[in-house]
């Protein structure tokens, strides 16, 4: 009987306690979201199904759990420690990316830099909070949209806020659709929103082979400490380009981006064991991650409207928002937006270029960061 | 520590001023070499010729655009059979450099950057009354006996 | 929609009956394109397949090389019809073109549906695809190798 007793005590169910059950509700939400709401299936299902992993109670010291050295996700999640994996997706992001709207129209590049503001904003809010620098500066760039960023600076950073940084992250990319319009309705008028774009022009393939080069060389020069997530994005778009290396752009936005992001998506999410994760802290995170994507829609959409004052090619201010990177979300959300005012206005196509100049924006962002708090 | 001295003491404004001004400046000055890439890209095709060719094709391009792209094809459908004949030497020109056979997508890109228009549709006229084919290979040839003298070379004559 | 005699002009739907013409006709469309617009994006995902009525097109292929479409009748995006269903190569109007677009997801419903009609459409097809193997990459020619 003492036996029997003994065993029960040593199940996950003896040794669970409430924030083991919070903590797996939030897994189950966040799989919910994922295959019931389509809200970035690719990962909330994994980062999902990684809090569950991360959440069953087990004896530490028996090498099970993702913090303990020599446990087997303690080995995959060395990828995320060492900041391995984020620039291995931009590898995949960049062969996936086409940056010709970008290269049609390189004014609305400045869109996905006015974007940044938030990440500085919330920088400043988290120092304000008492957050340590370093600390603050990661969880300033979940303002950047970009998960794989977010990843790679607190990795860099602050490693023992990974987990919620990337939570906060990717939860607030999933819910753009959600967090974006009220705000880009707010601070545009319906005559801006009506604004219509001109079609732009054709981009030849000799400037889209150019264009990774160039951007490589520009924005690495300028931010070296970018170098590694900018390195792989353009090296990336560069396989795509230039045509003659199909199978290895092939192989880097299918093979390459789905097992980086399954390891991922997997680790991040078991790296919110309940001790770790239910503090006080990460609500600050939360609620900073928050204001930080506000900023951002807000910085992009105003801005749109600054440079609309000194040009007489005018540009439909819900642009700005897609410059919080969150590719392709926040493009979609301008199209959803734009669309409810006039269905026949097509914005998609033309959010998609400070949507991508975004990402670029984020990378520098981060890498700018990192050389200041590293 | 928190609130304003916090921003202070951990270099908050001046991190949060440079590290946007660094992301603007990057940003604006991709824009701005972004916007230089068609004429940059335009410049080196012309350039890229071989050196013995370079003078004589830039002189006679200026000239033949300046003389032909608004007569070249006009908006209507149809061509007139004068401008499809410009066109076909024009198109010619920019084979000789580029080999025979050549890459149809190629040439129609070409063309297209030196300021040809329609170049679609006169390409369509050339291949269907048979002056321009496709071989199995997918790549293109101007059909032989057709003209004796290569435009090039009668056009260099014209410059000599 | 397109009728039925429209359709049976073209040699791709001559041995069909009319039950399957009356078929096609309610899910084609009649589509027009300018000179010059990109009819179809390589790689993109394969939704429709197109049949030349008037104009002229031409099919680029990874590489680069290209072969040009005039004749009535002519098939393009037959990659709507094979898994993985992504185009294999790009199609570029060269004139202003009137095409008939039949939805993939449809047509491949129909197929799958009704196994005499299948034979017919894939003969066709696999005539169309035997003509441009030597175009596609080695992926694609393995793909459609083992579909045939």
């Amino acid at each position: 009987m003492e036996l029997l007793i003994e065993f029960l005590q040593n199940t996950g169910f003896g040794m669970a306690d409430f924030r083991h059950l919070v903590m797996i509700a939030v897994g189950l939400i966040f799989i919910y979201l994922g295959i019931a709401r389509h809200y970035e299936p690719l990962l909330l299902v994994p980062i999902g199904f990684g809090i569950l992993v991360g959440n069953i109670p087990v004896f530490k010291g028996l090498g099970l759990g993702i913090y303990e050295k020599g446990s087997v996700l303690n080995y995959l999640y060395f990828g995320v420690r060492q900041g391995i994996y984020p620039p291995l997706i931009f590898l995949g992001i960049g062969a996936m990316t086409d940056f010709s709207t970008l290269l049609a129209r390189p004014k609305l590049i400045l869109l996905g830099a006015a974007a940044q503001l938030g990440v500085f904003m919330t920088f400043l809010g988290a120092l304000f909070l008492g957050f340590l620098p370093k600390e603050a500066g990661s969880i300033g760039i979940i303002g950047g949209a970009d998960g794989p960023t977010a990843i790679f600076l607190s990795a860099k950073l602050a490693p023992h806020l990974v987990g919620p940084i990337a939570i906060a992250a990717y939860s607030y990319m999933a819910l753009v659709p959600v967090i974006q319009p009220p705000i880009m309705r707010l601070l545009t008028s319906r005559q801006e929103r009506l604004i219509r774009m001109s079609d732009p022009r054709e981009v030849s393939s000799q400037e889209k082979i150019v264009f990774p080069i160039v951007g490589f060389l520009l924005c690495c020069f300028l931010a070296p400490a970018a170098l590694p997530l900018l390195a792989m994005l353009f090296f990336g778009n560069l396989l795509k380009e230039c045509l003659v290396t199909d199978r290895l752009a092939k192989t880097a936005r299918t093979a390459v981006v789905d097992t980086v992001t399954i390891v991922l998506g997997l680790t991040v999410g078991a790296s919110t064991q309940a001790d770790v994760f239910l503090t006080g802290k990460s609500i600050g995170i939360f609620i900073l991650g928050a204001c930080s994507f506000m900023v951002a829609t807000a910085g992009g959409v105003l801005f749109a409207k600054v440079m609309n004052l000194f040009s007489h090619d005018k540009i439909n201010p819900l642009l700005g928002a897609a410059g919080v990177s969150a590719v392709p979300d926040s493009a979609r959300v301008v199209q959803m937006v734009g669309n409810r005012e006039d269905p026949s206005n097509y914005l998609l196509m033309h959010a998609m270029a400070p949507n991508v100049a975004g990402v670029i924006g984020s990378a520098i962002a981060a890498g700018v960061l990192w050389s200041f708090l590293g | 520590m928190d609130g304003f001295s916090a921003i202070s003491a951990g270099n908050g404004w001046l991190i949060s001023a440079l590290g946007i001004s660094v992301v603007f400046f990057g940003l604006a000055s991709l824009a701005f070499i972004i916007s230089f890439f068609p004429r940059a890209i335009s410049w080196w095709n012309d350039h890229a010729q071989t050196p013995r060719y370079v003078f004589p094709l830039l002189r006679s391009l200026l000239v033949k655009r300046r003389r032909k792209v608004p007569a070249l094809l006009g908006s209507g459908e149809s061509h007139e059979p004068g401008e499809i004949d410009d066109a076909e030497e024009d198109l010619r020109l920019l084979t000789a450099h580029m080999g025979e056979p050549f890459k149809l997508p190629r040439l129609i890109e070409m063309a297209e950057q030196r300021g040809l228009t329609r170049v679609h549709s006169t390409i369509n006229r050339l291949i269907v009354r048979g002056t321009m084919v496709g071989g199995d290979d997918g790549l293109f040839r101007w059909t032989k006996g057709t003209d004796k003298k290569s435009p090039v070379e009668k056009k260099f004559e014209e410059i000599e | 929609m397109i009728t039925i005699e429209e359709l049976k002009r073209y040699e791709i739907f001559a041995e069909m009956d009319l039950t399957e013409l009356k078929l096609l006709s309610a899910m084609a469309e009649e589509r027009k394109a300018r000179e010059g617009d990109e009819l179809i994006r390589i790689g993109s995902p394969a939704r429709t397949l197109y049949i030349l009525q008037e104009g002229g097109l031409m099919v680029v292929f990874p590489d680069g090389r290209a072969i040009t479409l005039h004749k009535p009748g002519r098939v393009v995006g037959w990659s709507a019809l094979v898994s993985p269903t992504h185009y294999t190569a790009s199609v570029t109007c060269l004139t202003d073109s009137i095409l008939i677009a039949f939805p993939g997801s449809e047509l491949l419903r129909l197929v799958q549906r009704n196994v005499a009609f299948g034979t017919k459409i894939m003969r066709k097809i696999s005539e169309v695809l035997s003509r441009r193997l030597p175009f596609l990459q080695e992926k694609d020619k393995r793909i459609l190798k083992q579909r045939s």
